[in-house]
């Protein structure tokens, strides 16, 4: 039998109708060098002729034209022609080096910040249309007149929701959050949560990626909707899907949402979002778990809830809470 | 020029012969004619070359890509992604295979992490990404990303008619939550317990017959 691998054989493949015994014969045919390309071109002409769905392959072309500019631009800076264009490149780098420190002491007067005070709430729309909320407690630091021509920048600190505004030439969306973590957006909703050294993300639509940067390793990963990632200093990141992204805005609508929350983290969503000092006694209850969805306006709302649901005392003296036994 | 079609023998090819096909032979007759033109391309300009040699692939390889993972986005991501470094590393330099080959076989190679990682999901992905740069740690047969895939789509079509179309809906057309409730007529609620479950019984046959330890030949790689 000569040549027993047919390119009939190899679609049947495709098609995953070849047999056990069959597979088998293309696995061994395909050791070869030549006979895989072989492979790979009939592969080819198979996913060519069946395509699932229609890329939108102009666009997507101009945005690989765009990133492989970005990419050589960053390394044109530095110039390895002639002695004497090397001058003017070290002209050109102290130049930078005075701008740079122009930059940082007035960086001030380049951002804006969004801020919001504790219980409170706020939604901001940003020179590029895309869309921010706020959580209590939390800052969002903003080019003041508008944002570069490489990417979309901000820096938070606290908890936020963003939709944000995909632009006609794919502009990245960077958030910044100090936790060695940036996320890369081109247009889609998502939302930070990033205190005390825990970054969270959570993806309701469209993809983002995350750059994690470790020293001089960088690592990044894609999320897809539906999904929570997670980085906890010191530690690695966690990626799962979270059977309801909605959850983690709940805060938007005045809604918190507990599903067997202990009440040490509901004390500390309290100090975080309203700045109270809460205070548990005996310490013994803070293990004591809540669930359910409670629509609170304030501080003393959401305590009210929930020392009812686990039938607790409390009392507020100024900015100090106490949850005991009744 | 067409490469000889070998003759399959009927028998294991020996460890000697494996050797061998891992050194390349010689190059260039690996390199097939269809090529020629992006490959003179990128001798000139990189740039302009592999923006060619991504006009060329970017179509199919997104509808080879999405077979793995399901989400059009992440396809695309993922097949920009792989170009990108392709330039940025200078990859072509370095390869003795077509092109063609060689994306293919990137591809073919991260949408296997992905399901990977999708079916091993809270996996710490510091171990994951250690995964994804060793190309040691994948299937060897040739046919078993074919199998793969058609396992995620048998996956798929194993869901309940209105739970499958919810989870395509989601995640092939990249519609969101609040737009297939209101286009279905159902709460948000129910769409995202759909969308839940769907991932789950995906995930949980999978990873059954893929990345569990113990029987078979992946817990070679484990």
């Amino acid at each position: 039998m000569d040549s027993a691998i047919s390119k009939q054989l190899l679609f049947d493949h495709f098609a995953g109708q070849a047999t056990a015994m069959q597979r088998r014969m293309i696995d061994e045919w395909a050791t070869k060098p030549e006979n895989e390309e072989l492979f790979y071109k009939y592969l080819e002409e198979w996913e060519a002729s069946r395509p699932q769905y229609l890329t939108d392959t102009a666009s997507a072309q101009l945005h690989f034209h765009n990133s492989i500019e970005n990419l050589t631009t960053e390394e044109k800076t530095v110039p390895k022609k002639s002695p004497w264009l090397r001058s003017w490149f070290w002209l050109a780098a102290s130049l930078v080096l005075i701008a740079g420190l122009a930059y940082l002491m007035e960086e001030d007067i380049r951002y804006r910040h969004l801020s919001t005070n504790p219980g409170e709430i706020n939604h901001w729309t940003l020179a590029d249309g895309s869309m921010v909320t706020l959580n209590a407690n939390s800052i969002l630091r903003v080019p003041r007149w508008d944002f570069g021509v490489d990417t979309r920048t901000v820096y938070l600190q606290g908890e936020a929701e963003f939709k944000v505004a995909h632009l006609p030439n794919h502009q990245k969306f960077v958030v910044k959050t100090g936790n060695h973590l940036d996320i890369v957006v081109l247009g889609t909703e998502f939302t930070v949560y990033n205190r005390h050294k825990k970054t969270q993300v959570i993806l309701n639509k469209g993809s983002v990626r995350l750059e994690r940067s470790n020293g001089k390793i960088k690592r990044s990963v894609v999320m897809s909707p539906g999904e929570m990632a997670t980085v906890q200093k010191p530690g690695a990141v966690i990626q799962k899907s979270t059977p309801r992204p909605t959850v983690y805005a709940a805060w938007k609508e005045s809604r918190y949402e507990f599903d067997q929350t202990p009440l040490a983290e509901v004390a500390q969503t309290l100090e975080e979002q309203y700045g109270y000092d809460v205070a548990i006694s005996p310490a013994g209850l803070s293990a004591l778990t809540i669930s359910g969805s409670f629509k609170a306006k304030n501080a003393t709302d959401l305590l009210e809830s929930i020392a009812q649901v686990l039938e607790l005392k409390y009392s507020i003296e100024d900015k100090k809470m106490t949850i005991t036994t009744p | 020029m067409k490469p000889k079609a070998a003759t399959y023998s009927g028998e294991r090819p020996s460890i000697t012969v494996e050797q061998d096909a891992l050194v390349n032979p010689s190059g260039e007759k690996l390199v097939l004619d269809d090529e020629l033109f992006i490959r003179k391309s990128i001798l000139e300009n990189p740039q302009k070359g592999v923006e060619l040699l991504f006009a060329r692939y970017y179509q199919v390889l997104c509808t080879h890509a999405i077979k793995f993972v399901g989400s059009r986005a992440i396809a695309e991501d993922l097949v920009s992604e792989l170009f990108l470094q392709f330039y940025a590393n200078r990859t072509f330099e370095k390869i003795d295979t077509s092109y063609r080959a060689y994306l293919f076989k990137t591809v073919r190679n991260r949408g296997y992490n992905y399901l990977k990682w999708e079916a091993g999901k809270q996996i710490s992905l510091q171990d994951d990404f250690e995964v994804l740069d060793s190309e040691h740690r994948q299937p060897d047969q040739i046919t078993q990303y074919e199998e793969l895939y058609q396992d995620y789509e048998k996956a798929v079509n194993s869901l309940p008619l209105s739970r499958r179309n919810i989870y395509l809906l989601f995640h092939t057309d990249g519609k969101s939550i609040k737009e297939i409730a209101a286009k279905l007529n159902i709460s948000v609620r129910t769409v995202d317990t759909q969308i839940y479950r769907a991932s789950q019984a995906i995930r949980e046959i999978i990873r059954n017959k893929w990345f569990l330890n113990g029987i078979g030949f992946l817990s070679l790689f484990l």
